[in-house]
């Protein structure tokens, strides 16, 4: 058994419901095989605002959603990411957009909280971009363990945002990510500027495999988000996208690959900088 | 019917000889005369047919002449006559003795006499009931004729008759002589004949005399007969006629007999005697030996052809050489009835006759002769019925008999027989008596009365016995019985004897049920058991049901019906060995064929109620099996009792004792009891259903395990409990849990599958300990007891339990907080036996556990303990130590210290203190990687603390934290700090403090030795930075008396810079004293962390303070106390930092920004002082101060007033008097007038120098303390000279050189 990558691409709206019918549609159209790692784009299950998504946050680890979403990984044995998904914080107003990890037992194996909060001005409909009004940021960079066919290897957990900032990956990288997932829902206009390229210096520059699931397409809302899931090698090769539209996209993860490129050009010991967190 | 038919033949004889003589006679004469004779044999015959009208064949006639002249001889001769004639009659020869000269004178034959040689006469079989033909009538008359009135004189030699009797047994009496006399009327034969006899002589002598009957018209006769008999042997005679099993040894006849008798159509004897003597009959039968002999005696017999009388004298009989005494028969009857009366005739005597006689098997006279039967025959009636059958009526009186089979024995019956040979009647009337049974019941049956009105039947298959009613009455038994009973005869010798019966029974004590088992049918196995079974109660309308052959009884083939069934009431049954019985028990019993059921609708099982109850034996033989079913529903605890005082009290009774059950149960007991215990084990299979009962699982003595609301049903087999699928409430949460128990040779094995999904916030209500966790979620676990109980001692045990604890959420501080979606696979193990036990934990990879407890003292100990939080693995136990190690890459411990506040509010850790006293820490090792505290950081924390029974030692490490501590037990407990490094700057302890006051507001109680409550403490400490506070160095000692807190010293900074702070504590009032010393480098406030607005080259600090509550429950309510405060060479200068608030009591600082924004920001750079002293009291908090005096070069402040510190109020008053003279700035902020550098350097030079200014400036601060109102009050105007002052020397120093001066 493999390591299989997957992401899925989803155009979300407002309804969680409808949302999770999606998803289990396009889950039953991938038919994830046992031990995949199934991607899913931020604000899978809700795309909306600040009062929606304080409506629907849960209690980490418990509530309605997270429990469907870990029978859907029992469902097909598959680790299933959700990219994103409002968590309660200890704040009354505020609270965290979570990436959740399940394993195949349905456990909840990890969680991210996403630490860079949009807070930004897009020449788009809408304009500005103020998540921290909504959500708090998380404090810790977090990876999890992939399993399959008795061996692991180290994923790290980044949400969308988090993409302009390489020093969060820098530190994934030197915690030992292999794979580092990015579930997003890049804007049209931030996308097609900046997506493909931030990728693949993140790849590149980390020598990672980097899974990029993203929101595509025009959302009921209104907004219209980029698209072009993909999943890119440690050598900053596009191995899959999909443009735009619901789908998902798939490919094996290759260790030999992996640590061809790494051996080539050792970057790590040749970095004279370190990565340091700075809380807020 | 013998002397019947022998009188007739002899009479045919007679005739016949008679006849054949004559003709005999004529032929031998003729054949003496004429050679050729036999040419005339056909004449001879003829002329016999004519002359004597009979029929004869002559095979050849002969003639001859004897000493009485010519002799004719007719050989081989038969008579010719019709078929049906009743008797074949053949000569050898025929001899007539022709009277020669009389013949020739009368010209035709005379003969003088005729004699007969080898005359065989052979009877007919059934002769005397064939109707004869004319031809043969005729021919008997011939033959009468001939041989009575023809012939006078006739002789018969040789000769035979033959003939067969009843049994068609060919019989022969040879008749050796017979002269036969016919003279006139009368008539008289003599001879002798004999019986064939291979054994001996015989002799029987006769004489025959008849004389016409002259009354008569039909020419019968009458006569007289007279027979000796002497030593006549019969045997050969018997043999065939008595029972294939007899061997006559002797039978031998000796009397003298004379009868007179008729001859006609109604022939008969009137008269007989017979005088008996020397008789013998002996034989042998079924082992046993008969010898009768008969001496002597006379019989007579008096017949008027009407009725007939019988009387005996003088019997002299032995019997198997015993004198049979007072032996008399008398009787009386006609042609067809009989009646005899006897004296002194039993039973016993006449069996064996009977027996000879029969056609009985062997077997069957093996089982009649066991009988053993006698009695008093007192008479006997004879009928002889139409078809010449005979009825026989008689009175048996004390009649006895041995117990044979089934047949009881009985003894003084009085028997009414009455019948014939094929059928008849029996009566048995029973007194009061003991029937003995042949081993069939338990005892002998002890008969009140009994009436037994018996059949018989005789058929040609064999016996049979019935009753219409049995009427049979004991002291318990009351029974009415009908039956039939059937035994065959040999020509049915393949069938079995059969039996039909029914009986109705009552029992008035069932306890007495034993003695009427039948043992024999029920085995002796199956007996013992029911033996003692039934204890009491009543039996009403017992029905007992038998049809069927005996050998095919139990009747497996259904080719029979045993049937009995048992009502019994109100009764008590046993079961063998330590069960308790039932009791109050309405019980069925259906014995049928080879099985046995039991019902009862209810009962009592020792104390449990039982509603419903079925048994059954399968088999009723050696290896069956009884089984009860009881429907059993009471208390648990009943129920539990009872099995305890079980055979199973070992087994299931101990289960029981782990398994306490409650409340109401129902359920089905099934006991299995084998009759052969000894090669067979007693069975116990029980049902218990469980429904809402209450189960206490008692794991230890200490430990029980509470389930609710059990539902479902356990099953046992003896000792073995199975349960699946059981259901409860455990901590009212739903549990499904199965087990099972085996019962082996030494020990009891429990096995208990148990698995739940509970619901944790309403645990944690259940269990206030798990309350401080904050679970809530489910928790889906399952686990396993295996329990091994030791019948010698002992148990032990197993217990394991398993959670991946998904869907359980837990609040406590990570790393123990967890989401519902979180996987935490735990393991617990437990195993041990009764005198310790183990335990091992994991929990994912957030802690491992390893741990003993030892059992063996009155309260369990733990030996050793071992806890790693963080994962790694337990490789390595010290079994003789108690270790806690952390090693966490991160751990913040401020949500844990919040987590203990909590728990020291609901008093967990009082409820914990003693178990905690069940052992102490050896030693605790933590590392982790990045730890936190209140905020601060603590990289690479490391501590190792090791206990040496008197004191804790402890090594902690990190970059901020580097210290030894030891705690000393003792009283008081002592703590040595030495900390080379505590740099705390990021703690925030706003919340500490809080919680800290909150908790020091709990020991607001009085101690009666404070060395138990307070540790002393000496701490030294190089670096001590705690956020913005810098303590460093710090030395501190602290101890405690019984009544007092002692301070007796803490300081802080070195010897030239320092605070000392001393005082007690006598559990109301803290006294201090503090003494300060400060530089300008150094001072309390800068420790403290604030920015100090008043600086200084010196400064002291004395103050003496006391205030209500311990040292740390500083307050201002109750502050009292005395301060001085002196500082030297410093100034006031502006501070933003609102920590200077501290200061702001006096409000110096806004009194300088009051100043300068009044007097043109003269103090923008600061107030400048020489000395400024200040002292005051504190009465509850309310300082008074009136010696506030600061100099300093701008002026000299002074001031007075009251700090309201409970308030936080201030209301003060502030005079600045400033030295105006003292600098030219001051001059210029202070002059009335706008003063020029010019006009002052004028002033100067032309003038006395007077300059009109504020000479004092009052302010009033009031309101609270930490943001006063400043407001000036009042100021005070006037000239000054500033006449050598330092105002003109200075300036002088702007003379003309130096440029115009402009301010």
């Amino acid at each position: 058994m493999a390591f299989n990558l997957c992401a899925v691409q989803m155009l979300s709206s407002a309804a969680p419901g409808h949302n999770l019918q999606s998803l289990i549609r396009l889950l039953a159209e991938r038919s994830p095989e046992p031990d995949e790692l199934v991607l899913i784009p931020e604000n899978a299950l809700c795309f909306s605002d600040k009062e929606t998504y304080l409506a629907l946050a849960e209690n980490l680890g418990d509530g309605y959603y997270q429990t469907r979403l870990a029978e859907l990984a029992v469902h097909y044995q598959c680790y299933l990411v959700c990219g994103s998904f409002p968590i309660k914080s200890a704040l009354e107003n505020k609270i965290y957009s979570t990436c959740l990890v399940f394993s195949p037992q349905g456990e909840l194996v990890n969680y991210y909280h996403k630490m860079h909060l949009f807070d930004a001005l897009v020449a788009d409909k809408k304009g500005l971009y103020k998540e921290s009004d909504t959500f708090t940021a998380g404090q810790d960079i977090k990876l999890f363990d992939y399993h399959s066919a008795g061996s692991s290897v180290k994923v790290g957990l980044a949400i969308c945002y988090d993409l302009r900032f390489p020093a969060l990956f820098q530190s994934l990288r030197e915690q030992g990510a292999a794979v580092i997932l990015l579930p997003a829902a890049f804007t049209q206009v931030t996308g097609d500027a900046h997506w493909l390229p931030l990728l693949q210096a993140r790849a590149i520059e980390n020598q990672c495999y980097i899974v990029a699931a993203n929101q595509g397409g025009l959302h009921p809302c209104g907004r219209e988000t980029y698209g072009h899931s993909m999943i890119i090698s440690p050598w900053g090769e596009v191995v899959k996208e999909l443009q735009y539209g619901e789908g998902s996209i798939k490919c094996e993860f290759n260790q030999q690959l992996l640590n061809k490129v790494r051996q080539k050009m050792p970057l790590v010991s040749h970095n004279r900088f370190s990565s340091s967190f700075r809380r807020k | 019917m013998k002397h019947f038919t022998f009188r007739w033949l002899k009479r045919i004889y007679a005739l016949v000889a008679f006849k054949l003589f004559l003709i005999a006679l004529c032929l031998t004469l003729l054949r003496i005369f004429l050679i050729s004779i036999d040419d005339y044999k056909e004449d001879a015959a003829l002329w016999l047919a004519e002359e004597y009208n009979i029929n004869l064949s002559v095979e050849d006639i002969s003639a001859g002449i004897d000493f009485d002249g010519m002799v004719l001889t007719l050989n081989n001769i038969e008579l010719l006559d019709s078929a049906d004639l009743p008797f074949v009659l053949k000569l050898d020869h025929l001899f007539l003795h022709l009277n020669f000269w009389e013949s020739i004178t009368e010209s035709s034959l005379v003969f003088n006499r005729i004699s007969l040689q080898g005359a065989q006469l052979t009877v007919k079989p059934g002769s005397e009931s064939t109707a004869k033909s004319e031809q043969s009538l005729l021919t008997l008359d011939s033959l009468k004729k001939i041989f009575l009135q023809q012939l006078n004189k006739f002789s018969i030699k040789d000769s035979v008759v033959k003939f067969k009797d009843h049994l068609g047994n060919d019989k022969t009496i040879v008749i050796e002589t017979l002269r036969w006399l016919n003279k006139g009327g009368l008539h008289q034969g003599v001879g002798a004949a004999s019986l064939p006899n291979s054994l001996g002589d015989n002799s029987l002598q006769f004489v025959v005399d008849l004389q016409p009957d002259r009354s008569s018209a039909d020419r019968e006769f009458s006569g007289q007969l007279y027979v000796d008999a002497d030593n006549l042997n019969i045997t050969d005679y018997l043999i065939d006629r008595v029972n294939a099993d007899a061997r006559i040894a002797k039978a031998v006849l000796g009397f003298e007999a004379w009868a007179d008798f008729s001859l006609g159509k109604s022939s008969h004897f009137n008269k007989i005697q017979v005088a008996l003597q020397n008789s013998q009959l002996s034989w042998s039968q079924s082992r046993h030996f008969n010898d009768w002999q008969l001496n002597g005696g006379l019989l007579q017999l008096t017949n008027n052809g009407q009725t007939w009388l019988l009387d005996s004298y003088d019997l002299d009989i032995e019997r198997n050489q015993k004198k049979w005494q007072g032996l008399n028969i008398n009787g009386y009857g006609t042609r067809e009835s009989a009646y005899l009366d006897f004296s002194s005739l039993h039973l016993a005597d006449l069996l064996p006759f009977y027996l000879l006689g029969s056609d009985l098997s062997t077997e069957q006279i093996t089982y009649l002769s066991a009988f053993d039967m006698d009695a008093q025959i007192e008479d006997l009636s004879l009928v002889k019925n139409k078809d010449n059958t005979l009825n026989y009526q008689t009175s048996l009186k004390a009649f006895k008999n041995r117990p044979q089979g089934g047949i009881p024995g009985l003894s003084n019956a009085h028997l009414e027989l009455s019948g014939g040979l094929s059928q008849g009647e029996l009566s048995v009337k029973l007194p009061k008596q003991k029937i003995y049974f042949d081993g069939q019941f338990s005892r002998p049956m002890p008969v009140k009365s009994g009436l037994l009105d018996l059949r018989w039947l005789q058929s040609d298959t064999g016996f049979k016995l019935y009753s219409e009613q049995s009427l049979l009455k004991t002291e318990d038994l009351d029974t009415t019985t009908q039956f039939s009973l059937f035994f065959p005869n040999k020509k049915a010798q393949n069938q079995s004897p059969f039996l039909s019966l029914y009986s109705y029974a009552s029992l008035n004590d069932a306890g007495k049920a034993q003695h009427y088992y039948p043992i024999k049918a029920m085995g002796d196995d199956v007996f013992d058991y029911l033996q003692p079974t039934l204890k009491k109660g009543q039996v009403k309308g017992a029905k007992i049901l038998w049809y069927g052959a005996f050998s095919n009884y139990p009747y497996e083939q259904h080719n029979g019906i045993f049937q009995a069934w048992v009502p019994v009431r109100k009764a008590q049954y046993d079961f063998y060995g330590q069960w308790q019985g039932l009791t109050d028990l309405d019980l069925d019993l259906l014995f049928e064929n080879d099985w046995l059921t039991m019902h009862a609708r209810r009962a009592q099982l020792g104390q449990i109620t039982v509603q419903k109850l079925d048994g059954k034996i399968d088999h009723l033989n050696p290896d069956g099996i009884l089984t009860i079913t009881a429907d059993i529903s009471d208390d648990a605890q009943e129920i539990s009792d009872y099995l305890k005082n079980s055979p199973l009290k070992d087994s299931v009774g101990n289960a029981l004792n782990i398994i306490e059950v409650q409340n109401e149960l129902s359920g089905k007991l099934q006991l299995s009891i084998p009759f052969n215990r000894e090669t067979m084990s007693e069975q116990t299979v029980g049902e218990i259903t469980l429904t809402d009962n209450d189960i206490n699982l008692h794991l230890t003595d200490e430990l029980t395990m509470p389930l609710k609301e059990v539902n479902g049903k356990f099953s046992f087999i003896n000792g073995d409990l199975t349960a699946q699928g059981l259901n409860a409430q455990l901590f009212e949460q739903p549990v499904d849990f199965s087990f099972s128990s085996k019962e082996k040779d030494e020990t009891y094995q429990v096995n208990a599958d148990i698995a739940g999904i509970w619901q944790l916030a309403p645990l944690s209500g259940y269990h206030t300990v798990l309350q401080p966790a904050r679970l809530s979620g489910s928790l889906d676990w399952n686990g396993s007891v295996d329990f091994e109980y030791n019948f010698s001692g002992g148990y032990e045990f197993d217990v394991a339990f398993n959670s991946a604890a998904q869907g359980m959420i837990s609040g406590l501080p990570a790393p123990f907080n967890k989401n519902a979606l979180q996987s935490w696979p735990t393991d617990v193990q437990i195993s041990g036996d009764d005198y310790n036990a183990k335990i091992k934990a994991k929990i994912k990879d957030k802690l491992v556990l390893a741990g003993a407890m030892d059992f063996h003292g009155d309260s369990p100990t733990i030996p050793y303990s071992a806890v790693n939080i963080g994962g790694d693995d337990l490789s390595v136990v010290e079994t003789n130590q108690h270790i806690v190690k952390v090693n966490l890459d991160k751990l913040n411990l401020t949500p844990w210290y919040e987590k203990w506040l909590e728990l020291n509010e609901q008093g967990s850790f009082e409820a914990d203190k003693e178990s905690a006293a069940v052992f102490s820490l050896d030693e605790i090792k933590v590392d982790i990687r990045h730890a936190q505290f209140f905020e601060q950081p603590l990289a690479g924390l490391k501590i190792t603390a090791l206990n040496d029974k008197d004191k804790w030692s402890a090594d902690i490490y990190s970059d901020n934290l580097q210290t030894t501590a030891e705690y000393r037990f003792g009283v008081p407990v002592r703590v040595d700090l030495d900390i080379k490094k505590i740099n705390f700057q990021e703690l925030d302890l706003s919340k500490f403090n809080a919680d800290k006051e909150s908790v020091a507001m709990k020991k607001q109680y009085q101690s009666t030795n404070l060395m138990n409550d307070y540790p002393e403490v000496f701490a030294e400490c190089v670096e001590c930075i705690v956020g913005d506070i810098n303590l460093s160095p710090l030395s501190m000692h602290i101890f405690p008396s019984k009544k007092r807190l002692n301070i007796d010293y803490i300081k802080i900074g070195s010897d030239n810079e320092f605070t000392s702070i001393s005082g007690i504590w006598d559990q109301r009032r803290t006294n201090v004293i503090i003494d300060s010393i400060a530089d300008q480098n150094n001072n309390p406030i800068k420790r403290l962390g604030y920015v100090n607005p008043v600086v200084y080259q010196k400064a002291e600090l004395n103050g003496a303070f006391n205030w209500i509550g311990a040292p740390w429950e500083f307050n201002f309510d109750s502050l009292n106390g005395a301060f001085a405060a002196e500082f030297k060479d410093g100034s006031i200068t502006e501070v933003s930092d609102k920590g200077a608030r501290l200061l702001s009591i006096f409000s110096l600082d806004g009194i300088r920004r009051s100043l300068n924004l009044e007097f043109d920001n003269v103090f923008s750079k600061g107030f400048n002082f020489d000395d400024f002293t200040l002292s005051g009291n504190i009465t509850d908090g309310i300082v008074e101060n009136d010696d506030f005096n600061l100099n300093g070069s701008a002026g000299r402040i002074t001031g007075e007033g009251l700090i309201d510190l409970p308030n936080f109020d201030t209301n003060y008053k502030i005079s600045y008097s400033p030295a105006v003279t003292s600098s030219l700035p001051v001059l210029t902020a202070f002059a009335i007038n706008p003063l020029t550098g010019a006009a002052v350097l004028m002033l100067s030079k032309l003038f006395e120098p007077v300059v009109e200014t504020v000479i004092r400036v009052d302010f009033s601060v009031k309101g609270p303390i930490d943001n006063p109102k400043v407001e000036l009050l009042s100021s005070q105007k006037a000239k000054v000279k500033l006449q050598d002052s330092e105002v003109l020397e200075e300036m002088n120093k702007y003379q003309p050189q130096n440029g115009p001066l402009v301010p």
